[in-house]
């Protein structure tokens, strides 16, 4: 689905990313890649699989429109305890691989993991034409229009009469700010409320549609 | 109090009396409410006879100073929760501590037994028997239809010689009911019905004091507003008493019911037990008896002299609940009192519990299993499923498939499992436990007054400035941060919302049910609730036939929310839950349409947009045994079933780090949900016996497998009686009111949104033209 950010033209796609076609630039956020591995160092007995399975979901993503960046809008990373064990080689050699420059604007959680160790250009925001890409959405300078995560998106809709349901999606706030849903499989949402002037988006398997507000609940 | 006075008198007999004396009894109680009650009740006869032993209580509430203090040295008597005895076997030196133990008593056994609290403290009493063999065990409980597995499970089944001794006479029980005036008006569904307040005020201003007992934490804030408001004189004299209630609160209530400052008192189950309970002199029960082994436990609550009588005042919030405490009363009557069935193998408590047990000492897994080997519970553990618990807290994963980086327990060179790591030792005892519930929101004023606790999902949907009702009092959301949530008094006219908890709705039990048929087509004697309702009962019978158990009766009913078939098995709440998951499956697969169900204690109900025809033929296919198993798990999966009881089963594990009021910062990046945890083993690690637990304990516990399969079996031998019905039917509209329990789904979820955004958008293009 094609949208319009003050006259930026932003392809949302169903994998829960952004496309920017002028530039060329594929934005994703919240990836939190090692937080099974930061279970199972804590103690609590998670499997392992989701870290590869999301790395390659964004590699079909970047080879499919021949990205020529791949942005992380921040959370990379989901804490210390994942970078101590094979996650740096993993990433390290995927960025080594990867067919696009990767950027990534850091994250709270990538500052508390530390990013020393990501072979890749690390930012705390960067800017693309008009817009500011940032993690967290209380980061944007007021008038400034932007894309960023940080916030899990999702709300609730009613599916039957008698019955609502959480769903991921994208959140266009004020028509000046994206917010991205998280893209990483092992992570949560969070319920937001939008207002009269926001746009709410849904990634289903046949492409992004837009929630009709009738639907909100 | 005889568990009490045997080991005081051989304490008496064998230790000095000038000193203080070692750790001799453990004394183990449901409720950490209780646990002031029962040490008052045990230090009485102690420091009558001017002895300087020391009688001390550890739970939850216990402060950590007292804590430390009990951790050097352990009193005489010990009253504690299976949580704390469990959280004590963390500690390396409890079982030295322990060297004089002699008894163990276990206080309203039947509160614990048939939850996996009851395992817990079953496999706390197989170790403590283990150290001690000649430890002696006591278990006190209430009349239930099941003593003798009751001590079985108390003692292990390999006990030789248990002894059950009963009261000589059973107290007598008067179980009345205020019947309503104008029964024609009376709903027929559970609204609330506090349009008997009026009746209920009189009852109490005639009586000294009384407790008036409701089902749920919300009547009681309902009926806290009525009563005050139909009492405005004794107003102060009136308080309320539930479990989310700040712990302060609740101890100034019991207070004052024991000094007889309060008149009445509008409590939960949150006062259904109590040792020193100060007997009252009227009690009053609003809405369904849900049981009569419950009903008769309330009503216990007067009358405690010896030869007095207890009596009980029924007050109907819908019509059919005349019928219920009638059958409650032949049910009593008959004595067919209600069993607490043991459960089986709970495989997270294993977990849980192994771990409990390594971090106070290294232990081998063969001698391990057969202290579990010991209990009821586990008698029957196989060593396949031993090794799956040892390879799971070792590395995780099943042998072959091991976590990496993960490590809890470690079997070392020594033959010996160690669990030695600290921080994943901390965050195991904080998760000790088997109760689960959502996050807790503590309610403050900004002074910092805590008033108690209410459900996350309860205050995330409330805006701020939005009034509520909690604990008695108007206030409204200033701020919601961080597991706390500020209020104000709220001055604001119309009076707001009342919270709901979950798991508020607990089903009727499976006699009452019986008694309750019964009642409706052989009445074993005349009742004066039975005549008041027949003008109902009438309509029924116009309008249909009146459901029993002699024949099964369908009632079929068009509305303009669908097609709706009606089936009343009466066969109890959970076995209707897993008969219409069964129905609804079979009936969405049939039809290609999603399937809506609701169920109550009499039946269940199945809606659908369209689709359903009435014949005798395919209410036969819906209710076949023929591939029955592969049916429910099939339907299991697709109405999310499993997903909602691994939740359980994941926080017992330890796979949920616990989510506490100013819980450690560190533990913020383990926070995950449970249905997210379900996808990535289901997707990860399909063999993990924690997910066959889910299956498991839903097709025993949640579907009741064995009695869901005797009823279908029933069924098949009943002749159906079909119904077409132009309205819904007293017996059908609480099920069509109900909410909906299950749904069904004709598709996976995105196939379903789409369709509907797609619906939507016709709907819009036709208003437009």
């Amino acid at each position: 689905m094609l949208i319009d950010l003050v006259g930026t033209p932003i392809e949302l796609l169903p994998e829960r990313a952004a496309w920017l076609p002028e530039t060329r630039d594929l934005i994703v956020a919240d990836l939190h890649l090692g937080k099974a591995a930061t279970f199972r160092a804590r103690g609590i007995p998670v499997p392992e699989g989701d870290n590869s399975f999301d790395l390659e979901r964004l590699s079909r993503l970047i080879v499919h429109h021949q990205a020529a960046r791949v942005i992380i809008a921040g959370d990379l990373i989901h804490a210390p305890e994942a970078m101590a064990h094979g996650l740096p080689r993993q990433l390290s050699r995927w960025i080594e691989e990867c067919t696009a420059e990767v950027i990534l604007v850091e994250g709270n959680h990538d500052r508390r993991a530390g990013t020393k160790r990501i072979p890749c250009l690390t930012l705390p925001k960067l800017e693309v034409g008009p817009l500011t890409v940032v993690h967290d959405p209380a980061d944007f300078v007021e008038e400034n229009p932007g894309i960023s995560g940080h916030l899990h998106p999702a709300v609730s809709l009613r599916e039957s009469p008698r019955r609502s349901r959480k769903h991921l999606c994208f959140w266009l706030r004020a028509g000046r700010h994206l917010v991205l849903p998280a893209f990483g499989t092992f992570t949560g949402t969070h319920p937001i409320a939008p207002s009269a002037d926001d746009r709410v988006f849904l990634p289903l398997t046949g492409g992004v549609k837009e929630l009709p507000s009738e639907l909100l609940v | 109090m005889a568990a009490w006075l045997g080991p005081l008198d051989e304490a008496l007999r064998d230790l000095p009396h000038d000193k203080p004396a070692p750790c001799r009894v453990l004394w183990i109680t449901p409720l950490r409410a209780l646990a002031a009650d029962t040490l008052s009740a045990l230090t009485e006869p102690v420091s009558a006879l001017g002895l300087p032993w020391e009688i001390a209580a550890r739970t939850g509430d216990t402060s950590s100073y007292r804590r430390a203090k009990l951790r050097e040295r352990l009193p005489f008597a010990l009253v504690t929760t299976p949580e704390s005895l469990s959280l004590m076997l963390t500690h390396a030196d409890f079982r030295e501590k322990l060297r004089g133990l002699r008894a163990v008593v276990i206080d309203e056994w039947h509160e614990l037994l048939g939850s996996k609290r009851g395992v817990q403290t079953e496999l706390c009493l197989a170790r403590l028997r283990r150290w001690y063999p000649d430890l002696r065990t006591w278990g006190l409980s209430a009349t239930i239809g099941n003593l003798d597995e009751a001590r079985e499970a108390l003692l292990g089944p390999h006990h030789p010689n248990g002894i059950t001794l009963s009261a000589p006479v059973a107290k007598p029980l008067v179980i009345e009911t205020l019947i309503p005036k104008d029964i024609e008006r009376f709903p027929w569904a559970g609204h609330l019905g506090t349009r008997m307040a009026a009746p209920v005020a009189e009852k109490i201003r005639a009586a000294g004091t009384t407790l008036l007992f409701t089902n749920t934490r919300s009547q009681t804030e309902m009926w806290f507003q009525e009563i005050k408001a139909a009492l405005p004189d004794l107003e102060d004299a009136i308080a309320m008493h539930h479990a989310s209630i700040d712990r302060a609160e609740r101890q100034r209530v019991e207070a004052g019911l024991k000094d007889g400052s309060l008149r009445c008192v509008v409590c939960t189950s949150s006062l259904d037990l109590g040792v020193d309970f100060a007997p009252v002199d009227q009690v009053i029960q609003i809405g369904s008896p849900k049981g009569i082994a419950r009903l008769a436990q309330r009503a216990g609550r007067s009358g405690h002299q010896p030869g007095a009588t207890s009596r009980i005042v029924g007050v109907p919030t819908h019509a059919m609940e005349l019928v219920e405490f009638a059958a409650a009363r032949d049910g009593w009557i008959a004595q067919e009192i209600e069993s607490r069935v043991p459960l089986r193998q709970p495989l997270d408590l294993l977990v849980q519990h192994t771990l409990t047990c390594l971090l106070g000492q290294p232990d081998t897994p063969a001698d391990l299993y057969d202290e579990y080997r010991s209990t009821r519970a586990f008698q029957d553990l196989d060593p396949e499923s031993w090794r799956w618990v040892t390879g799971f807290i070792t590395s995780g994963g099943s042998a072959l498939k091991a976590y990496p980086q993960y490590r809890k327990a470690e079997l070392r060179e020594d033959g010996l499992l160690h669990f030695d790591d600290l921080p994943a030792g901390r965050l195991h005892r904080m998760n000790i436990g088997t109760i689960t519930s959502d996050p807790a929101i503590v309610l403050k004023f900004a002074s910092g007054k805590t008033l108690g606790t209410v459900e996350e999902g309860f205050i995330t949907r409330l805006k701020v400035g939005q009034p509520f009702i909690f604990s008695g009092r108007q206030l409204e959301l200033v701020r919601f941060h961080k597991l706390t949530a500020t209020v104000r008094a709220s001055t604001k006219k119309h009076r707001g919302q009342v919270p709901v908890w979950n798991g508020g709705k607990s089903p009727l039990s499976s006699e009452l049910s019986a008694a309750i048929a019964r009642r409706l087509h052989h009445p074993p004697a005349p009742a004066a609730e039975q005549k008041a309702v027949s003008p109902i009962l009438d309509i029924q019978r116009r309008w249909s036939v009146l459901p029993g158990r002699d024949e099964l009766v369908v009632e079929f009913t068009r509305t303009r929310e669908g097609e709706h078939l009606f089936l009343y098995p009466f066969a109890g709440r959970l076995v209707h839950e897993g008969l219409a998951t069964l129905a609804a499956a079979r009936l969405s697969r049939e039809i290609g349409e999603s399937v809506d169900l609701t169920q109550n204690d009499y039946g269940f109900s199945l809606i659908a947009r369209r689709g359903i025809n009435l014949d005798e033929s395919l209410v036969r296919s819906l209710l076949t045994t023929d591939s029955l198993l592969d049916d429910l798990l099939a339907a299991m999966n697709s109405a999310e079933m499993a997903r909602r009881q691994f939740r359980e089963i994941a926080r017992v594990a330890g796979l949920l780090a616990p989510d506490l009021p100013g819980r450690r910062r560190s533990n913020r990046d383990l926070q995950v949900s449970s249905s997210l945890l379900f996808e990535v083993f289901t997707r990860y690690d399909p063999e993990n016996l924690l997910l066959d637990q889910a299956r498991r304990e839903i097709l025993e516990r949640q579907l009741e497998w064995t009695r869901l399969k005797a009823t279908l079996d029933d069924i098949a031998a009943r002749p159906l009686h079909l119904v077409e019905t132009d309205r819904l039917t007293p017996f059908a509209f609480p099920l069509w009111a109900d909410r909906l329990s299950a749904h069904l789904p004709a598709a996976d979820a995105h196939t379903r949104l789409e369709s509907m955004l797609m619906e939507l958008e016709r709907t819009a293009a036709s208003a437009d033209t």
